[in-house]
């Protein structure tokens, strides 16, 4: 019964959950598995990238749309879109 | 081994980078009407955490190939000390790798102490890349880009510009210019005199932008503009003069750009030692995900730095640009709760897991 309606929930999201993995240790080293291979090749030429971000702050890729919401805190964000 | 060949070295791949986002402070000694940070009145970074900054980097630097330092704030400035202090360590252990390692480093700054001495001492410690804020000419930026005793700031910031376009320097300087609903006209009497004293300057770009409402206690006062009719214009205008451009605009639409806060190899650490990913979302309890320790050690929480990278799993575009948009997920997500099952069978080795997983990318 549970599971039949977990399932209904999303079952995209839980099949792709199936393959995440991120553990970091305390160097800060990462251990990862089931990277989607769309993101792999983003990763890298960031990686590559002098700038982390090249953009600073607040940077225009729509963070500055949630500060509003995220100034009410924590515990009154459920809202949040 | 819980993860098949391409996992490991995916991880050996993201393990040669260590991206640092420091905030050396909190304060500001500016108060701009549109800020969205608390101006907190910290001492700044605690002497413990410069002292685990520069162990982290230390016992990393063996297996690193890239270090990125990223200064944010406050005004980090304030604590110019700290900022050489952890430059220069990273720079000896650059100058000790043979070429090995590499090491850069950016600062968003309001350039309000940025004189051509400290410049000179930032370049060398590699410190290279700058963005300073303008919105407008004097009068109109002294409007919004307020000292904290109300005093202007125009004067002090241009002073700085001058004297490091005087320089022989090698960095690069983005001025961002935010247009609003009434500095237009400033703002184009402000790229002809940028035009005038550093306009064949290369290492000066603009970024041009609409003022944006940040979430600070302003905001409804504010003189937002809807339209991007200013914002073209004035776009046209720098190109007509030769600007170049920050490939910002570029950013946005490339379909491989990754915001810092979902690299697994992105930490921001606060003055106090905790860690981060967003410097935006300072107040939300998502976004510390650990603390760093003074001998280097960092204690995360890996469930929630999974979350910010959660999009490296999925590949989903809107969370890897921006993470932060689904802020409203601050309970550990179902994704992450049902990871922690699938990391039990792989560590057993469960190979039909990892044969079920690789189906569904």
């Amino acid at each position: 019964m549970n599971e039949t309606k977990q399932m209904s929930i999303d079952k995209n999201e839980i099949a792709r959950s199936m393959g995440t993995y991120l553990r970091v240790d305390e160097s800060g080293k990462v251990q990862v598995a089931g990277v989607a291979e769309s993101a792999i090749d983003a990763l890298t030429r960031e990686a590559l990238h002098n700038i982390p971000c090249g953009v600073g702050c607040p940077c225009p890729g729509g963070c500055v749309d949630i500060k509003q919401q995220v100034k009410k805190g924590p515990d009154d964000i459920s809202d949040m879109k | 081994m819980y993860a098949n060949n391409r996992d490991n070295a995916i991880t050996d791949f993201l393990n040669k980078y260590l991206e640092l986002i420091i905030l050396p402070t909190e304060a500001c000694n500016f108060r701009c009407d549109y800020c969205f940070e608390d101006h907190a009145t910290d001492g700044g970074i605690r002497p413990d955490v410069v002292l685990g900054i520069k162990n982290l980097i230390t016992k990393r630097a063996q297996d690193l190939e890239r270090v990125t330092v990223q200064w944010y704030g406050g005004e980090p400035l304030l604590r110019y000390d700290a900022i050489t202090d952890i430059m220069g360590h990273l720079q000896g252990l650059v100058n000790a790798s043979g070429g090995r390692l590499s090491a850069s480093g950016t600062a968003t700054t309001n350039g309000y102490f940025l004189t051509a001495e400290r410049l000179a001492c930032l370049v060398k410690l590699g410190v290279t890349d700058y963005q300073i804020t303008l919105d407008g000419n004097r009068e109109e930026h002294d409007k919004l880009r307020k000292r904290a005793d109300d005093a202007g700031t125009f004067n002090t910031i241009w002073r700085n510009l001058v004297a490091a376009h005087d320089t022989g320097l090698d960095f690069s300087i983005m001025v961002r210019l935010h247009v609003n609903r009434d500095n237009e006209k400033s703002m184009g009497s402000l790229l002809h005199r940028l035009y005038h004293d550093m306009g064949n300057d290369k290492r000066f770009t603009v970024y041009i932008r609409q003022l944006s409402r940040l979430g600070g206690p302003n905001d409804a006062s504010l003189p937002i503009t809807d339209s991007l009719d200013s914002v073209n214009r004035l776009r046209g205008l720098a190109r007509s003069l030769g600007f170049g451009f920050p490939d910002i605009d570029v950013h946005e639409a490339d379909p491989k750009y990754v915001c810092y806060a979902a690299k697994p190899f992105s930490y921001m650490i606060r003055p106090d030692g905790r860690i981060g990913k967003c410097t935006v979302a300072l107040r939300s309890e998502q976004n510390t995900i650990g603390r760093i320790n003074p001998d280097g050690t960092m204690e995360i929480d890996s469930d929630k730095a999974a979350w910010w990278s959660r999009a490296i799993f999925t590949g989903e575009r809107k969370a890897l640009i921006c993470p932060s948009q689904d802020l409203e997920l601050v309970e550990p997500p179902k994704l992450l709760r049902i990871a922690s099952v699938s990391e039990s069978a792989m560590k057993r080795g469960d190979t039909a897991v990892s044969a079920a997983l690789s189906k569904s990318f």
